[in-house]
């Protein structure tokens, strides 16, 4: 039986080497060598030439070895259970004595020997090996980077002649014994390194010793990821999951939030939605499709270890974190790799790393960029049916799709409304200033890293002329700071610092902050209501012909809407190494707090709406959050003896516990006098808050098996406790996965072709838990008249479902990476098939229930994903490289089941159905027209329109696809530019009607479009960015006295070409997952950046 | 144990004790924090609990209001009223279709034609339950008249279900915390056998309310006389007292702290609301509606004293000049006798009456002495004698939601053909011409039909 204390002595060296700057290949005499503890080769190291004092009393000898060591600023390598089998105690008074001396006295009298590598590293190692037979000799060795000279652990080596196989130990080490006497071709190979040959000489009896120097090549397999347990090779891990390198996308890519940087990544698999092109907006990240119907699809987000609020709000939590703190984002995307993250895993998680510090002097890095940015292209006309009632033919009304299908409307009129008309445009130049310091160091024990940035953001929003002098007519003056009302200002900091206590021991503190204030104005007239302002404002200006008369006085608001947040993150890293236990603790809490103000003028109030004509009203609204997290997780390796040259086995055991607080008030007041716009000065409207508190909490287990260092499989189980997951239900979640390395099979003979295939595999469960509220039925307090009297009571308001599940997600994962080409071309290629096996609905109650609804686990969702990516190096000489990049995701869902009995869920462009996408749209269908009277118009009889809803397409693109090229030349001018594609969707353009003159020669075929939901297939190429970058080269930096100074111009959102009807098909203002774009929603603008970075 | 393992146990042990030694206790959150939420706790108090009953009770009220009125336009108690509420196309209060007793299924809300009403019978019935299973948590005999009220809001729930709908309602079934029970269709029979049943559990349950034990005994005569067990309900209610009664009360006020009254929508509301407008109230009271409907009054001043009617001009009516209100219900602040000895001794004639008893008459004599009525006299026939309780019936109870169950009484335990009894031929308060229907029940709202997956629809739509 294997014995976890057997493996905690494994943790060290498996085989020493002898060898110290020589040539790759290095045989000597052994038995001249061994005969001293100290050998001559040794002694030349500068330390162990140095004198130290030491006291040893009655000390093990793995401890008298580790005082010295330490005493003398070496660091030595042993075999624990090679030191303890000789159970030897030392004692000694050690006074300004050199170490080798030392050393020879405490390892007197067994067969250990001091072996140098470098100048502070030594190996101890037993001189005679008792793994050689006969005549036999054996080979040691170490593999090293040959550019970085560290160790490769895993490095595979191979004795072709006699396709003897070992494997490098976790310090690179190696020892291939049992040779027979004779001149060997060693090949070694890791992932993500050139094959490397030496030829040795083994001869009789004795240990040849050889150096494997391995060149890095481009791939990412070698790459380390972050995962629940600790950081792993990514070859070790059956997911593919993604990491992204937030400085090099920031150098090539306008980046100004963290969905900037996700989305300039071009991650396949990541799809973003940009609500609004106005900043703050909130984006919605979508990863592998959407799986549930009436939770959230939005994926988890970790920062620091700790998780962060991931709530869509506006303005956008993660507008609050700077992306020159980040060091890295990874995209871990499905419940396969996210099972062990836990309940809301399944939307898959985003891990974002910020920066630390680095040893050495204090560095400083500056940064100043400014934008400006527009809109391309004019918005598009409007056209709108208008005609007469049916039932009062002297009434003129818009003809809706639905009044036209009701009989109630008989189209006579087309209005065209221009947009564009400097009136209404309310459009302008967007300015972005972002000012940026950063400064970091640190020595052997504390590191240190500062990050402040200040950024103010003019949107492309005004307050359009129309408006103004609409407010002005009903007295109302806009306040200076609310003509650009899209104008969002950010401060942040963040902070980090790790402490190294002893050598195993590393604590980390980040603290984050972040300030913004975002002017926002709903003041945002439709076009509607300027067509309906009494004043004839529209008139006046030639605006409007027909509406004012037709529709009468409408509501003038003059609305402000101020939001401010603060923001504050602190996480508390600790992570522990007692022996071959990596122990690893997050401690941290995330606090938002907002306020949001709204104040208005109707000019007119309808019944019941609660307002007074020409009187103001004032909301105010608070919300504060806070997220607390404790995670803690173990992992070892386990010595399984002579096992371990053929398994590794990485037991790993943790837990974590989330909780979240929100509450949030809000109060209104109505009647406030002209002049005063505070809450004081009005009377009491309606005031509510709720507190909203979840909690969770789970543990896992999780193993990494490996076999013959080229299979590994990954096996876990999670089970979770939460507020919404009742204790009957089985919230118990597996895992597991499989990842090969062909490639490093003896079979696969090694060609140019393809140099490193990996294939890989993974099955896994994860969850979206129910709300709080979804659980026990619900009660409020009623009044009822009650014989005679008014009576507070207790109104059962919601039935509950005490029997919910968590929606379980399994995911199949398939999927290979492979080096081709000379390693030049890197190929990701991922398959994932997702099942959301019972997913919950919003089912409406019968009525012998007493109406109402309750969520139940009865639909089925199905997402299938395929990831694809490229990376190559086109050229690559001394002076330039070419690299280029693709990514290719195809979608497919689709509501497998909805539930017995029912019903699709329906909007008014999309609806929820068994056998078809979330939130596909479906709408009427425009069957042919024909102006029958030659009038040029359009009637209602001349339209044909089919009678019922159909199915128009999907809610989110199919198939998406990123294109990037990047140019460097000299390791100094670096031209980049990046693509983007999707298509096989619907977009929705809501053809707002407005104020408009007769369009008598509007084409019919416009004309016809009034009649019929604008609905359309859509695809699109958007140019998303493009950059040149001057690096100054060393001899100017050193004249000015800098590290480095990069100065670059750079672009996004440079051009589109779609077919879409609107403007930006990238807008997706609905609350559903169908992209609509409602007419009033500010398109992304084209960006022009002047960035600065300075390192000093 | 090894002692890297124990340094890895201990910060884990450490949580869990750190926890208060429960998993549990980690998540256990307050689930209920919207400020007009009710947390569960307070349910599990005297307060809380009798708030529930209290809740039942309104729901109770709002059920009868907008029974009765359904039951009203439906039978011969009321017309509707055509109004002009929009700018293409005139519509209806409780549309001509009501009136009309067309097919409820196409009714064209989409769901069904006495929604609310549907949606509150069933409601009541439901909270009936929670009530329950809350006070007798509470383990206080005093607190055994509010468990017998429970028992008997949902019984009295159950009969205006069985005696207006078709053969078929479904009762699904929600108690407090167990899992949910989609209902089947039960047969009318089964359910006046239900709420039998519920009446026996409430006058079992000793308690000194006389209130209560009224509605208990006249409901479960009510149930009884449904079921021709005349003999019975005549027996359930031999104990009611002349003074004795369970009302029902209504108003227009406004609660305190509230922006606008509590709104039953029913008949006796001064103003309806239609979309976004809101008018005067509108229905009429129907005169000899489609032949067969009763002649409530000859003429404004020839009324029965129990149904006092006041003629008023049109208002927004475009169609009709003036229009007749009943006045039994003029506004809001009213009582609603759900249970009476008025009843009692109803169900007492109508008992002798299937006895051929010919002191039949004199519990209706003794009835109209008590608001100083004159006495009637016997007709011979038997039919005639039917059809004067039946008259007695429709006076005493009207708006009382029991015309429905009555006019499908006399079909179905006196044998009268549909037509002799429902409005019949031309209906002519609407733009159009049009026929009376021959529906004679509602069903089910159509979200039972779409939401219930056990449920089949009707057995049947017989009177």
């Amino acid at each position: 039986m294997i014995t976890v204390s057997r493996s905690v002595s494994v943790v060290w060296i498996l085989a020493c080497v002898f060898l110290y700057g020589g040539s790759p290949l290095y045989s000597q005499d052994t038995a001249s060598a061994q005969s001293k503890v100290v050998p001559n080769t040794a002694k030349k190291t500068p330390g162990m030439a140095k004198r130290i004092s030491a006291n040893l009393d009655s000390v093990a000898l793995d401890k008298a070895i580790q005082i010295v060591a330490a005493k003398a600023s070496l660091e030595v390598l042993f075999e624990g259970s090679v030191i303890e089998r000789y159970k030897k105690i030392v004692s000694g008074k050690f006074d300004n004595v050199p170490v080798d001396k030392i050393f020879e006295q405490i390892l007197s009298g067994t067969k250990l020997q001091v072996i140098p590598h470098t100048n502070r590293v030594i190996f101890i190692r037993e001189v005679d090996s008792k793994d050689v037979r006969g005549d036999n000799g054996a080979i040691e060795g170490i593999a090293t980077d040959a550019s970085t000279n560290q160790p490769i652990i895993g490095a595979r080596l191979m004795i072709e002649e006699i396709s003897r196989v070992g494997y490098a130990s976790d310090k690179g080490f190696f020892r291939l014994s049992d040779i027979p006497p004779g001149t060997y071709r060693i090949r070694a190979h890791a992932v993500g390194y050139n094959v490397s040959r030496v030829t040795v000489n083994v001869r009789s009896k004795e240990t040849s010793h050889v150096s494997l120097k391995l060149s890095p090549v481009t791939t990412t397999l070698s790459e380390v990821v972050t995962t629940v347990t600790g950081k792993q090779r990514r070859a070790e891990i059956p997911n593919d999951i993604v990491k992204i390198e937030a400085d090099k996308i920031r150098e090539r890519s306008p980046v100004r939030n963290v969905i900037d940087l996700i989305e300039a990544a071009q991650v396949p698999g990541v799809l973003i939605q940009h609500s609004n092109g106005d900043p703050g907006s909130p984006s919605r990240i979508r990863i592998r499709g959407i799986g549930s119907i009436s939770q959230s699809n939005d994926p988890v987000m970790i920062v620091d270890g700790v998780w962060i609020d991931s709530k869509t709000s506006y303005p956008s939590r993660l507008d609050n974190i700077d992306p020159a703190s980040i060091e890295t984002i990874e995209i871990v995307r499905g419940p396969s790799a996210a099972t062990l993250y836990g309940q809301d895993a399944s939307n898959g998680v985003i891990v974002i790393t910020t920066k630390k510090g680095k040893t050495g002097p204090t560095r400083w890095n500056l940064s100043y960029k400014r934008d400006w940015g527009q809109t391309y292209g004019s918005q598009p006309l409007v056209y709108s049916g208008v005609g007469k009632s049916m039932g009062n033919s002297n009434f003129q009304t818009r003809c809706s799709i639905g009044n036209i299908l009701a009989y109630q409307c008989n189209q006579d009129t087309v209005l065209i409304y221009d947009p564009n008309n400097p009136l209404v445009s309310k459009e302008g130049v967007e300015t972005n200033n972002r000012y940026s310091a950063q400064v970091d160091g640190g020595g052997q024990n504390v590191t240190y890293m500062f990050t402040f940035s200040t950024a103010n953001t003019i949107g492309i929003r005004r307050v359009n002329e129309i408006d103004k002098i609409r407010q002005r007519l009903v007295g109302y003056q806009t306040p200076s700071d609310f003509i650009k009302p899209s104008n969002l200002s950010i401060k942040t900091i963040t902070s980090n610092v790790v402490i190294t206590p002893q050598q195993n021991l590393t604590l980390g503190l980040t603290i984050t902050g972040a300030q913004s204030h975002l002017k926002d104005n709903s003041l945002n007239s439709s076009w509607f209501q300027i067509g309906q302002q009494g004043a004839g404002v529209g008139a006046q200006y030639g605006l409007d012909t027909v509406f004012t008369s037709a529709l009468g006085n409408g509501n003038i608001y003059a609305e402000e809407a101020p939001k401010n947040s603060i923001n504050g993150l602190i996480s508390g890293n600790l992570q522990y190494r007692p022996n071959n236990f990596v122990v690893t603790a997050n401690i941290g809490a995330e606090k938002n707090s907002s306020t949001n103000s709204t104040y208005s003028r109707p000019t007119r109030c309808y019944l019941n709406s609660g307002c007074t004509q020409g009187l103001g009203t004032r909301s105010e609204g608070s919300n504060s959050g806070s997220l607390y997290t404790v995670r803690l997780n173990a992992s070892t390796s386990i010595n399984l003896g002579t096992l371990s040259r053929f398994i590794d086995l990485r037991p790993s055991i943790g837990g974590d516990y989330k909780r979240t607080d929100n509450y949030s008030t809000s109060i209104s007041k109505r009647d406030i006098p002209v002049g005063d716009r505070s809450l004081a000065g009005g009377v009491f409207n309606s005031a509510s808050n709720s507190t909203t508190e979840n909690a969770l909490a789970g543990w896992y287990l999780n193993s990494t098996i490996g076999l013959f260092k080229r299979i590994y499989f990954d096996v876990g189980i999670r089970q979770d406790i939460g507020s919404a997951i009742t204790s009957s239900q089985n919230a118990a979640y597996p895992k597991i996965g499989g990842s090969w390395l062909v490639s490093d099979e003896s079979f696969w003979r090694v060609n140019p072709f393809i140099n490193t295939l990996r294939l890989r595999s993974a099955i896994g469960h994860s969850a979206v838990q129910p709300d709080v509220r979804d659980i026990d039925g619900r009660f409020i307090n009623d009044v009822d008249f009650i014989d005679g009297v008014f009576v507070n009571t207790v109104n059962l308001s919601g039935l509950g479902n005490n029997s919910l599940e968590p929606e379980r997600a399994v995911e199949l994962e398939l999927g290979f990476d492979a080096d081709i080409l000379d390693n030049r071309l890197n190929l990701v290629g991922t398959y994932a098939h997702k099942e959301n096996k019972n997913t919950l609905v919003v089912r409406s109650l019968p009525g012998s229930f007493g109406g109402g609804s309750r969520k139940e686990n009865i639909a089925k969702v199905r997402n299938r994903n395929f990831e694809f990516s490229a990376n190559g190096r086109v050229i690559e000489t001394s002076t330039m490289l070419l690299a280029i990049s693709y990514t290719l995701t195809l979608s497919d869902n689709k509501v497998v089941r909805l539930g017995e009995g029912v019903s699709p869920f329906t909007s008014q462009e999309s609806r929820i159905q068994a056998g078809y996408p979330i939130g596909a749209a479906w709408g009427r269908m425009l069957l042919g027209y024909d102006d029958l009277n030659g009038d040029g118009m359009l009637a209602s009889h001349e339209v044909i329109i089919s009678d019922s809803v159909v199915y128009r397409g999907w809610s989110q693109p199919r198939s998406r696809a990123g294109y990037g090229i990047s140019l460097t030349l000299a390791n100094q001018i670096v031209l980049d530019s990046r693509f983007a594609s999707q298509s096989k969707y619907v977009q929705t353009y809501r053809n707002k009607t407005g104020p408009g003159t007769e369009d008598t020669n509007a084409p019919l075929s416009v004309q016809a479009v009034a009649y019929t939901a604008t609905q359309k297939p859509v695809s699109d190429i958007r140019w998303t960015s493009a950059s040149i970058t001057y690096n100054l080269p060393n001899s100017l930096l050193k004249k000015i006295g800098g590290r480095s100074l990069a100065i670059s111009i750079q672009g996004s959102n440079l051009n589109l070409w779609t077919n879409y009807a609107g403007r930006d098909p990238g807008v997706n203002s609905g609350v559903g997952e169908l992209t609509i774009d409602n007419g009033y929603i500010s398109p992304r603008p084209r960006l022009y950046v002047l960035d600065f970075k300075m390192g000093l | 144990m090894n002692k890297n393992i124990r340094i890895i146990l201990a910060p884990l042990t450490a949580l869990l004790i750190a926890s208060g030694c429960s998993l549990s206790d980690l998540v256990n959150v307050d689930k209920h924090q919207i400020d007009s939420d009710v947390d569960h706790d307070y349910l599990d108090t005297k307060l809380g609990a009798l708030g529930l009953l209290n809740s039942t009770l309104g729901g109770l009220q709002s059920a009868v209001s907008l029974t009765s009125l359904n039951v009203g336009v439906f039978s011969d108690e009321l017309t509707s009223r055509p109004q002009y509420v929009s700018n293409n196309d005139y519509t209806y209060s409780l549309g001509a279709d009501l009136d009309s007793r067309i097919e409820p299924e196409n009714y064209p809300t989409g769901k069904g034609i006495i929604f609310p009403a549907y949606i509150q019978l069933q409601s009541t019935r439901i909270k009936a339950g929670y009530a329950r299973y809350f006070l007798r948590r509470q383990s206080d005999i005093a607190l055994n008249y509010a468990i017998s009220a429970a028992y008997s809001y949902e019984g009295y729930s159950i009969i205006l279900l069985a005696e207006n709908l078709c053969s078929g309602v479904p009762l699904s079934k929600a108690n407090y915390g167990q899992k949910v029970e989609y209902g089947k269709r039960l047969s009318t029979d089964s359910l006046f056998e239900i709420a039998i049943s519920k009446f026996d559990s409430a006058l079992t349950i000793p308690h000194d309310s006389i209130r209560f034990t009224t509605l208990a005994r006249i409901g479960k005569a009510r149930a009884l006389l449904s079921l021709g067990r005349y003999k019975e309900a005549n027996e359930a209610v031999v104990e009611v007292e002349q003074d004795a009664e369970f009302n029902l009360t209504y108003t227009e006020a406004i609660a305190p702290g509230a922006s606008s009254s509590i709104s039953f929508d029913a008949f006796w509301t001064t103003t309806e609301t239609i979309g976004s407008r809101q008018r005067q109230r509108g229905h009429e009271i129907a005169n000899n509606e489609g032949v067969n409907g009763l002649r409530w009054y000859s003429n404004a001043n020839n009324v029965d004293p129990r149904l006092p009617v006041t003629v008023k001009s049109s208002g927004d009516s475009l169609i009709f000049a003036e229009i007749v209100r009943q006045e039994k219900f003029p506004n809001g602040n009213i009582k609603l006798k759900l249970a009476s000895w008025i009843e009692a001794m109803l169900v007492k004639s109508e008992y002798l009456l299937s006895i051929d008893d010919p002191n039949w008459i004199v519990p209706i004599n003794e009835a109209r002495r008590s608001i100083g009525l004159l006495d009637i006299v016997s007709p011979t026939a038997k039919k005639d004698k039917i059809d004067l309780l039946f008259y007695e019936r429709a006076f005493w109870f009207y708006l009382h939601g029991t015309r429905l169950s009555d006019m499908r009484r006399l079909v179905r335990q006196y044998n009268r053909p549909v037509n002799s009894v429902y409005p019949v031929g031309e209906y002519s308060r609407s733009l159009e011409i049009f026929t009376y229907s021959d529906a004679t029940v509602f069903i089910p709202s159509l979200d039972e039909f779409n939401n219930n997956y056990a449920y089949s629809g009707c057995i049947n739509r017989l009177p």
